[in-house]
Formats: C-alpha cells, structure tokens, sequence
C-alpha cells in the first residue's frame, strides 16, 4: 500500500467516524433539544399580578338561567399557583319551563310544596385559589403553537339572591296570577358562594390569554313545603308553611370564557 | 487533474454526503434537522419554534423582538464540515426562531411522536360515563371500546355499554309530585344499551408539563359513529306506600333505536401502552313511542278492558309481539304490575316524537397492544 493510498485510508476512517460520531452527537442532541422543547416554557406567570374579565353562560338551563359578568384580579405566587379574586353581576331569569309550570300547574292540590332551585344570583364575589400544574402545547395548525395552562380553581365568598315562587300567587284576578311570591327584593338575601372550576388558560402573547372554564356556583336552597293553598294571601304568602328541612344546595354549571392581561 | 484524482475526490465527497446522513438519520423522515450551534443550544430555552431568549430576561420582553424577521426564504444550511465553518455571528443568526446556521445542534420543527399508534389496537373501559345535560332524564353507565388504529391519525372503533343508571330527573320527578305536570314521553325516554361503530381521527397532538418534572403528551380525538341502543319509559314513578315501603318505579320498553355519536376530547398517553381519555360525546336518537313491551295501541286497550273487568291482563286478544306476560303478577312489593298498563295505554295512544340528546362525560383508561 502506498503512502498516499494509507492517507486516503486514514482520511476516510475519520470521515466516517466523524459521520458516526456526529451520529450520535445528533441523538444527544435529540435528548437534549427535546428534553428543553418540552419542559421550559414560553409564557412564565410566576410573580406576575392579572386581571381578566368573564362571561358565564348557563350550560343547561333548567328553571332559572344566569348570565353571570365577571372581573378578577389574580397573583401567581408561582407558576403552577395563584389566588384570585372575582367580582361580579349576574343577569338571571325564568325559563320558559318555569313560566309554563306558573300557568299551568295544578291548581287541585290542596297543600303545595314549592319547587327547588328556584334562587337566581345577582351580585356575587368570591375569593379562590388557582392550581396549574400543567402547562402545555398543541399544534393547531403546522405553523401556529398554541400554548396553555390547564387549572383546577377552587373558592367561596358571598352572592346576593332573589327568588319567585312557580305556585304561591298573591295577586290573583280570575283564574290568572298575576303576582307570585318574591323574596329578596326588598331586602337582598346573602347566601354563602362555593365555586369550582376546571380551565384552560391559552396564550395568545405573553401578556394576554383566552379562558375557557367549566364552572359551578353553589349555594345552599330554601324553599316552602305544606302550604295550603287556600290560606295563600299577601299578607301571609306562605300560609304557615315551613321550610324545607333538608333543602340541599343548588349547582349552577356554566361554561366561562375570559380574557387576562398579565402584567 | 488527473482521472484517479478526480475518481478520489467524488468518493471523499460521497463518504461526507453518506456522513451527514448518518447524523440526520435519529431524527427521522418526518423531522426536519437543522445542524446549529451548541451556544445558541444553551440559550434556547423554550420551545423548538420560539426564539431564544436570554435566561434572565424578563418574560415580559416581548419574544418576537428577539427574533429577525426573515428576510428571505433560509438557504441550504452550511455542511458541517470544518472547512465550511461559518462565522460566529452567523451561527448565531436565528431564523423564525430558530439557529439554522449553527452547525452543531438539531432541532426539530416537528417533533417525533415518542410512541406510535398505527397498527395497534387499544382497549378502552370508561368506567363512568355521566350525562351532563339531562334536564328530564339522567343517565350513568359504563361503556368499552376497541379501537384499531389504521393510521397514526386515523382509527376504527366499535363503542359498546350500558346506561346503570336510567331514570327521571329530580326536576321531572318535581314536575309530577309537585305541579302536576309531566313533559311529552318521548322526551323522557331512557337509554339503557347501545353499541355504536365509527371511525376516530387524531388532528391535533400536542405536549405538556406536569409541574417541572414529568412530561406528557397527548392528543385531540375527534371520532363518531352510529349503531343501535336499546330505551324505555317510565311508567309509574317511585312511591312510598302505606307500610313505610318504598315501591320503585316501573318501565316499559320502547325497543331499539337507531343512534349515532360525535364526541371530542383529550388522549394522553402514559407510555406505550396505556393511555387516559377524557371524552364529551353526544349520543343522538330518535324517541317516537309507538309500543311499550312490544304491545301497541290495541293491545294496551284490550288489556286495559280486561283489567278493568277484573281478567288478567294475559287474557286479553293481542298481537304476535306484544308480551303481555310483563304486565301480569306482581312485584316484589306486592303491587300488581298489571296497574302499569293504563300508564302505557296513555303513552302510546297519542304517539310522541322527539329527537334526544345525551351528552355525557366519559372518562376512561385505555390499553395498547
């Protein structure tokens, strides 16, 4: 072998190691590149104060439907935990079930028990804590990430309430009502709130994100039961009646979506 | 130059082709590499498709001021040979985001799935599956799926379970205590089992971080199909009687219905062989009642006169269908079950229609093989 075919030689063994070696360096960088493209992440909220605003929309409306308005003021104390606080206004009403059994419910029954989760919030604030362990990236489209937090939320605070009843009328002419027992126009009555939420939180820039939340407000029920239903006047709307003794709690579920500005 | 010469050059640079290949070869076809620097490595401290950022830095700096706009479509990256090492300044020089120049790094603009679904079958057991919009009925049952996944992104799948709970809501069972009132029967059809046959697709996949420390991914399924399920109806609603008992209530069955399903949700994968889904599907069928226990209309009314004139409900002129059997004897309280067939003759003989939906939450765990 001549010395120039021993050169060539020794030159290819280290093209090729080198091809393999770079080989291998190419899989340590996979590790290495996939490793940081997955746990460290674009957006950081950790020491960061918020504020958002949000519209609640009933998810099934049953006897009373909510349209609930909402602004927060949130602090992360560290990436995967924050405190919130939400103030707001509910717009509630009947359904058209619940006037439909107004106009059309016995009227035979001697004795009445009213229907449950007939309260409508109005004014509610509450305090809660958000946990967000899981920060995350989908690709919608090839060419457009879209990263998100994905939070439990968990908190109470107070709510004010009103309430007509579907069966205690005290403004009667004929066979039509035309007033049924109400509470807390007057005076608002204050019921505890609880509230749970589970959400996401996606970036659309570093300062601004988009929430979607499944949310439940919870607050415990009051109604009438043994009224009788000839002793109904408005003097005495509930003709001795007495409350219901295990009324329970009424859970309004509804779909959140919410814009936050990070600052 | 000589011929021989010539013959060794294309050879060395057939060895450095062959080479580069090799290094590009563990990312894969579907992942294109890019060969950057290991200082620009360092700093890229997010995601494969955002610019680095110094690790300082406040997260407030906005990230596309970091990155140049490109300027012009990127050209071939260097070869990463010494003799064609570029400056500096260049490796540095990012493009969309990412260090096109720099000849020590890969980077993946798509990043591989770590585990793959095509050709494998999964099983899914959806140990609750939860109506979460009935209004008048509710619904919880426990529902399995074969999945077999014909492509990474495209599956075929037979969904099959029963409803263990079907039953009037506490609204409708307020309706009738309280108001006297009850909505049209084909409404508060109850679905007891169904199996449904379709196809999944997985359009969207994505990753996430649990705290710092563990890695997930996941995807968006998006599947539907149609099939059968079988429903009934409430004919008399649960009573307490006089000796404190509690008689439950009692249904009819209304027979098989054409169903189908669309539902949507989240698949994470929890290696290669398991994975979590969490699932909103909404199962559409058509409710017209037409017969209760196979019996129609004439039936009921045969019977309904032969109760009433104190025979057995069995001795009543019915059809071929219609299994009378179900409204004689009594039950385990005692009560005659021949009292539901008044109910029954008032369900069917004015036929109702609807068309229903139940949406429920289905969350269940799922096996590869």
């Amino acid at each position: 072998m001549s010395v120039r075919n021993v050169f060539k030689m020794t030159a290819l063994s280290l093209v090729l190691a080198a091809g393999a070696a770079s080989a291998q360096a190419g899989r340590d960088d996979d590790e290495v590149v996939e490793k940081v493209a997955v746990r460290n992440r674009l957006y950081l909220v950790e020491k960061r104060f918020e504020v958002g605003g949000h519209v609640g929309l009933s998810l099934l409306p049953r006897l009373t439907e909510h349209y609930n308005f909402n602004l927060s003021v949130g602090y992360n104390l560290v990436e995967w935990f924050a405190f919130e606080a939400r103030l707001g206004y509910a717009y509630a009403q009947q359904t058209t079930l619940a006037e439909d059994v107004q106009t059309k419910s016995g009227q035979t029954l001697p004795r009445i028990n009213e229907f449950s989760n007939l309260w409508q919030m109005g004014f509610n604030g509450v305090v809660g804590v958000r946990f967000q362990p899981i920060y995350g990236k989908i690709n919608l489209l090839a060419e457009l990430p879209v990263h998100f937090q994905l939070y439990l939320w968990a908190g109470g605070g107070v709510g004010t309430f009103s309430r007509e009843s579907l069966q205690l009328c005290v403004q009667r002419s004929g066979s039509t009502c035309n007033g049924f027992y109400r509470e807390g126009d007057a005076a608002p009555v204050i019921k505890p709130l609880v509230s749970l939420a589970l959400g996401f939180r996606f970036f659309i820039a570093n300062r601004h994100g988009v929430k979607l939340e499944a949310r439940t407000w919870s607050w415990p029920d009051s109604y009438f039961v043994n009224i009788e239903r000839a002793a109904v006047t408005p003097s005495n709307p509930t003709a001795n009646g007495t409350l219901a003794p295990n009324a329970g709690f009424t859970t309004l579920s509804q779909l959140d979506l919410g814009y936050s500005f990070l600052f | 130059m000589l011929p021989s010469s010539l013959r060794s050059m294309f050879f060395l640079a057939a060895l450095l082709a062959a080479g580069q290949t090799v290094a590009a070869g563990p990312l894969g076809p579907g992942a294109p590499v890019f060969v950057l620097g290991q200082a620009a490595a360092a700093q890229a401290d997010d995601d494969e498709d955002e610019p680095a950022r110094p690790p300082d830095k406040k997260p407030d700096a906005a990230p596309a001021a970091a990155t140049p706009a490109p300027t012009a479509p990127p050209a071939a990256p260097p070869a990463a040979s010494g003799s064609t090492a570029t400056s500096s300044a260049e490796q540095m020089r990012l493009v969309n985001g990412a260090p096109l120049y720099n000849p020590n790094v890969g980077v993946h603009i798509v990043e591989q799935k770590r585990f793959s679904d095509s050709g494998r079958f999964e099983l899914t057991l959806f140990p609750v599956a939860l109506q979460v919009n009935g209004k008048f009925t509710q619904h919880i049952g426990t529902m399995g799926q074969l999945t077999y996944h014909l492509q990474e992104n495209f599956g075929l799948m037979i969904t099959g379970g029963g409803n263990w709970l079907n039953s009037e809501s506490p609204l409708q069972g307020e309706l009738v205590s309280k108001g006297q009132l009850t909505v049209q029967p084909a409404t508060a059809l109850l679905w007891t089992w169904g199996v449904l046959a379709g196809v999944e697709v997985t359009p969207f996949y994505g990753k996430f971080a649990l705290f710092e420390g563990s890695l997930g991914q996941f995807s968006v399924v998006i599947n539907g199909g149609a099939g059968v399920g079988a429903t009934r109806v409430t004919l008399l609603g649960e009573r307490e009687l006089a000796n404190g008992n509690i008689d439950p209530a009692t249904y009819g069955d209304t027979g098989l219905r054409f169903m189908a399903s669309l539902g949507i949700g989240f698949r994470f994968q929890l290696g290669s062989r398991f994975t979590l889904r969490f699932e909103v599907r909404d199962v559409v069928y058509t409710a017209r009642m037409e017969t209760i226990n196979g019996c129609n209309s004439a039936d009921l009314r045969a019977m309904d006169n032969a109760t009433r004139g104190g025979r057995p409900p069995t001795s009543a002129m019915v059809g071929p269908g219609c299994r009378a059997a179900e409204f004689d004897g009594e039950n385990e309280n005692g009560q005659k079950n021949s009292r539901n067939v008044t109910p029954a003759l008032n369900l069917v003989k004015e036929p109702t229609s609807d068309v229903l939906n139940n949406v429920g939450l289905y969350a269940g765990i799922s096996f590869l093989f």
